[in-house]
C-alpha cells in the first residue's frame, strides 16, 4: 500500500463487557491532517488508545506502513514510529520538562542531540524552562511538552487527542499552526481528534465524523473546508 | 565532659535506628512506591540475604562479599517471584496482598522444614570501640554508613540514570510511558528484582548481629511498615526523612523507657502521621 501510512480495517474494541468501536475503517496518506471529530462519548479518545495500543483490538487490522500492529504493544507500536499525544496531556507531573523530553526520546535508539534544537525552534518556550517540573506549567505549555516529548521520538505517525481542550484560543491558533510547519517540514502524517471546528478547518484536508463506534459521515472537499458547513452537520 | 559521653551515645542510639529504618523499608517502599505493590513477603526476601550471606560465610567467604552474595540471591529471588506470581496480578493491590501473604507463609514454613529451627550464627565482626566510659561495636557505623550509602545510591539511580527517569516515568503515567516506547513490563520486573534485593541487603547486613530463625523477616516488616506509611510512594523525599524523625521518636523513647516504649512511640508516630497527612511526607511535599 504505497500512499498510505497507516490503515485502519474493520477495527472494533472497548472495554471488558462494553464494546465502543464497531468497525471503524479509515487510511492515512503520507503528509496528510486527518481530523476524526463527533460528539462527547461517541468512541474518538477510544479509537486513538485501541491505535497506539492501549486498549486491545478485539477485532480487525492496523497496519503501519505495511506492517500489522494490531497485537504489538503500546511501547513497540511507539519504537515503529507512531507518536501519540493524549488527551488531558499526561506529561509526567514531578519530572522536567527535559527529563520528560528524554524520556520521550527513549524509544529511538541512537537519539541525535540536534533534534532537541529542532524541537525548542517550534517550542521555544519549553527551552526556557527546562528544568522546572511539567507538572506546575500553565495548560498550553503542558500541551506543547506532550507534543515535544512525542515528537522526539522522530514519529512518522502523530495521533493527537484534543489538543485544543482546555486551553486559550490563542495557545491553540498557535499549535494549529505548528501542526502544519511539521507536516511541512517532517512530512508527519497526522491523525487529529478535535471538537473544536476552527482548529479543524485551518489543517485538515478530510474529516470523518463518528457516532456510536462508527464513521458516520466523510467530509472530503476539493478545496478548503468549510466551518459552517461542518459546524451545519455536527449540530444535527 | 559527662554529657558529652551520654550525647555520643544518643547520637549513636539515632544512628542505629536510622540505619535500622531506612534499611528495612527502602525495598519495601520501592515496590510500593512505584509498582503500587504492599508485598507482605518483604521479610522474607530480608530472611534470604540473611541465610545466603551466613551461608556463604560459613562456607569461606570473606562477611563484604557474602553480602553482596546474599543481597544479589534476594534480587534473583524476586525476579522469579515477579516473573511467576507478581505480574499477573497488577493493578489488583488486594489480590497482590494475599498473593505476597501467602509467599510469606510457604517461604517461611518451607525454610523451617528444610533448614531447621536456626542456623549457627556467624557474631559481629570488626571489634568495638570506647568514647568515655562507653563501649560501642564498630559495625554500627559500618551499618549506618551502608544506610547513607544506600540513600545516596538510590538518589543516583532514579535521577541520573536512563532506567532511574523510566521508572519514575513509569510510576508517575504508567499509559504514557508505555506510549512513549517503554516497556513497562520489564521496567516492573527490574523494580521488583531491586527492592527484594534491598531486602536481602538488609538481611545480610544485620545477618552478623542476630539470631537467624525462619520468621526473622517478621522483626523487620513492624519498622519497615511504619517508615514506609509514615513517608509514602517516594524513597528520597519519603522513606529518608521519616525514618530520621522516626529514628529520633525511637532513640528518644527507648533511652527514656526502654526498647518497648520505643515501639509504643513509632506506632503512636504513624497513628498521628496517618491522621494529619494520609499521603506521608512525600505526599505532602510533591502535593499540587
Amino acid at each position: 500500500m504505497p500512499d498510505s501510512v497507516f490503515t485502519v480495517t474493520d477495527l472494533k474494541s472497548g472495554y471488558d463487557d462494553k464494546p465502543v468501536l464497531q468497525g471503524v475503517d479509515f487510511e492515512v496518506r503520507p503528509g496528510e491532517i486527518l481530523a476524526i471529530t463527533g460528539r462527547n462519548g461517541v468512541g474518538k479518545s477510544t479509537l486513538m488508545k485501541t491505535l497506539i495500543g492501549l486498549i486491545p483490538v478485539k477485532e480487525g487490522t492496523l497496519h503501519f506502513r505495511g506492517e500489522a500492529v494490531q497485537h504489538l504493544p503500546a511501547h513497540k507500536r511507539a519504537r515503529l514510529g507512531i507518536g501519540y499525544v493524549p488527551q488531558g496531556r499526561d506529561v509526567f507531573p514531578r519530572m522536567t520538562v527535559s527529563e520528560n523530553l528524554t524520556v520521550g526520546a527513549m524509544a529511538v535508539r541512537r537519539p541525535d542531540p540536534g533534534d532537541l534544537q529542532r524541537i525548542f525552534e517550534y517550542f521555544p518556550i519549553l527551552a526556557e524552562k527546562l528544568n522546572q517540573k511539567a507538572g506546575v506549567l500553565s495548560g498550553g505549555q503542558q500541551q506543547q511538552l506532550a507534543i515535544a516529548r512525542a515528537l522526539v521520538a522522530r514519529p512518522q505517525l502523530l495521533l493527537m487527542d484534543e489538543p485544543s481542550e482546555g486551553i486559550q484560543p490563542n495557545v491553540a491558533q498557535d499549535i494549529a499552526r505548528i501542526m502544519l510547519r511539521l507536516r511541512q517540514d517532517m512530512g508527519l502524517s497526522i491523525v487529529l481528534v478535535e471538537q473544536n471546528v476552527d482548529m479543524i478547518c485551518s489543517v485538515a484536508e478530510r474529516v470523518y465524523v463518528m457516532e456510536k463506534g462508527r464513521i458516520v459521515a466523510k467530509f472530503e472537499p476539493e478545496g478548503r473546508l468549510e466551518p459552517d458547513v461542518l459546524r451545519g452537520y455536527l449540530a444535527i | 565532659m559527662e554529657t558529652g559521653y551520654l550525647a555520643f551515645a544518643m547520637v549513636m542510639q539515632f544512628a542505629d535506628a536510622f540505619a535500622f529504618l531506612v534499611l528495612a523499608a527502602c525495598g519495601l517502599a520501592i515496590v510500593f512506591g512505584m509498582m503500587g505493590i504492599v508485598n507482605l513477603a518483604h521479610g522474607e526476601f530480608i530472611m534470604c540475604g540473611a541465610y545466603v550471606t551466613v551461608a556463604a560465610v560459613h562456607a569461606g567467604v570473606p562477611l563484604p562479599l557474602a553480602i553482596a552474595i546474599g543481597a544479589i540471591a534476594s534480587a534473583l529471588a524476586g525476579m522469579v517471584v515477579e516473573f511467576a506470581c507478581i505480574r499477573h496480578l497488577y493493578g489488583r493491590p488486594l489480590d497482590s496482598i494475599v498473593l505476597t501473604w501467602g509467599i510469606s507463609l510457604v517461604v517461611t514454613q518451607t525454610t523451617l522444614i528444610t533448614l531447621g529451627s536456626n542456623m549457627p550464627s556467624i557474631g559481629t565482626p570488626y571489634g568495638s570501640f570506647a568514647v568515655g566510659p562507653y563501649s560501642y561495636s564498630v559495625y554500627r557505623l559500618v551499618l549506618f554508613g551502608s544506610a547513607l550509602a544506600v540513600l545516596a545510591g538510590l538518589y543516583i539511580v532514579f535521577n541520573w540514570t536512563r532506567f532511574g527517569i523510566a521508572a519514575r516515568a513509569t510510576m508517575q503515567v504508567p499509559h504514557m510511558a508505555a506510549a512513549s516506547g517503554l516497556d513497562t513490563r520489564r521496567i516492573y520486573s527490574w523494580t521488583f528484582a531491586i527492592g527484594a534485593g534491598l531486602a536481602g541487603l538488609a538481611g545480610g547486613l544485620y545477618a552478623p548481629t542476630m539470631t537467624l530463625v525462619p520468621t526473622m523477616g517478621t522483626s523487620f516488616m513492624t519498622e519497615a511498615f511504619v517508615t514506609v506509611v509514615v513517608g509514602g510512594a517516594d524513597v528520597i523525599l519519603g522513606t529518608a526523612p521519616a525514618a530520621a524523625i522516626l529514628a529520633i521518636i525511637k532513640a528518644g523513647m527507648t533511652y527514656w523507657k526502654g526498647q518497648l516504649f520505643g515501639q509504643i512511640g513509632l506506632l503512636i508516630a504513624v497513628i498521628v502521621v496517618i491522621r494529619i497527612l494520609p499521603k506521608g511526607i512525600s505526599g505532602f511535599l510533591t502535593r499540587q
